[in-house]
């Protein structure tokens, strides 16, 4: 009879805690675009590596804490009509004033007479600190073959994280 | 009386207020003698410093061999640990990266990157007297690392 309860016992604790144990690792996985941010790079522009930069607040909304999140695109679009022939190779890099900046993206060579631009993407960067904080700034490094003394470039992009959450 | 009281505490006020904005003026004056085009002593390459977001990153703007023998194409990272980010140009490259002003001439908590190896460093910068900086780059204990000391280009 004591044999009998203390079975039961350890079954119904067993349960409990399997329960427990999935919801508290319960993983969300989803998309989190960040759309239409603007790019002005201010000339005179000069031969070789040229910066611009633009900030975001990441406002993703799920439950759970953010336990992972890479970058999954990068697209960046010249206004119309035009295109990013004045570009060799672009950098792509993702910094907050409390994290460290991590390189997230890559196109070299820039393809001649693109409108849009697709960069290759790493699959390794985790950036899940990076959008915990208030404000992240992109940070664009783009090779200009030559001066150009009187020009703005102008562009934007549109970026997608693969992000997940724990409850 | 009160009126007295109220307008000596909101002097004092105003006064401590004005001396930490200068002292902060004063404070990222300092950190900013970072900013410009440094040399490392092997003279392969030009480094320009400028803060993004309140932190100091340095990339490579020049290169004195610019080409990679094997290809005869600009030089990459090609040693970079992320094989996704192996076609980055290192005409451009951020070799350091993260660096905050410690005061005394100081900055610390950054990193450096070697192109030639892909390894990353910690790194602290100490500027000398002579306006030129000790780059030092170690990994774990900062006793046991190598100095380079980089001259100001512009």
């Amino acid at each position: 009879m004591k044999l009998s309860i203390f079975f039961r016992t350890a079954y119904l604790l067993g349960v409990v805690g399997m329960v427990l144990l999935s919801s508290c690792g319960q993983e969300t996985a989803s998309k989190y675009p960040v759309n239409d941010e603007s790019f002005v790079m201010e000339g005179p522009l000069f031969q070789g590596p040229n910066t611009v930069q633009a900030s975001f607040s990441p406002a993703i909304k799920a439950d759970g804490k953010l336990t992972s999140a890479t970058l999954a695109s990068a697209v960046l679009k010249a206004p119309e009509g035009q295109n990013f022939d004045a570009f060799s190779d672009v950098v792509l890099q993702l910094v907050t004033s409390s994290s460290d900046m991590i390189q997230v993206g890559v196109l070299n060579p820039v393809p001649k007479g693109q409108s849009s631009l697709t960069l290759q993407v790493s699959n390794e960067a985790d950036l899940s600190e990076l959008l915990s904080s208030e404000e992240c700034v992109w940070v664009i490094d783009a090779n200009i073959p030559v001066d150009m003394m009187d020009t703005t470039i102008t562009f934007s992009g549109d970026f997608t994280f693969d992000v997940i959450h724990t409850k | 009386m009160t009126k007295s009281i109220f307008l000596t505490f909101s002097l004092a006020i105003l006064t401590v207020g004005v001396a930490f904005g200068q002292d902060k003026k004063a404070d990222q004056k300092e950190a900013d003698r970072l900013i410009g085009v440094w040399a490392p002593s092997n003279g392969r390459a030009l480094v320009k410093v400028q803060n993004i977001a309140g932190k100091y990153y340095g990339r490579i703007v020049k290169l004195k061999e610019p080409n990679d023998p094997e290809t005869g194409k600009p030089k990459l990272d090609k040693n970079n640990p992320d094989e996704s980010l192996r076609d980055t140009p290192l005409l451009g490259y951020r070799m350091l990266k993260d660096f905050v002003y410690a005061g005394d001439d100081e900055w610390t908590e950054g990193t450096i990157y070697d192109p030639l190896s892909g390894s990353l460093y910690s790194c602290t910068i100490k500027m000398k007297k002579d306006g030129s900086l000790d780059i030092r780059g170690y990994i774990g204990v900062k006793a046991l690392g190598r100095t380079d000391v980089w001259t100001r280009v512009k």
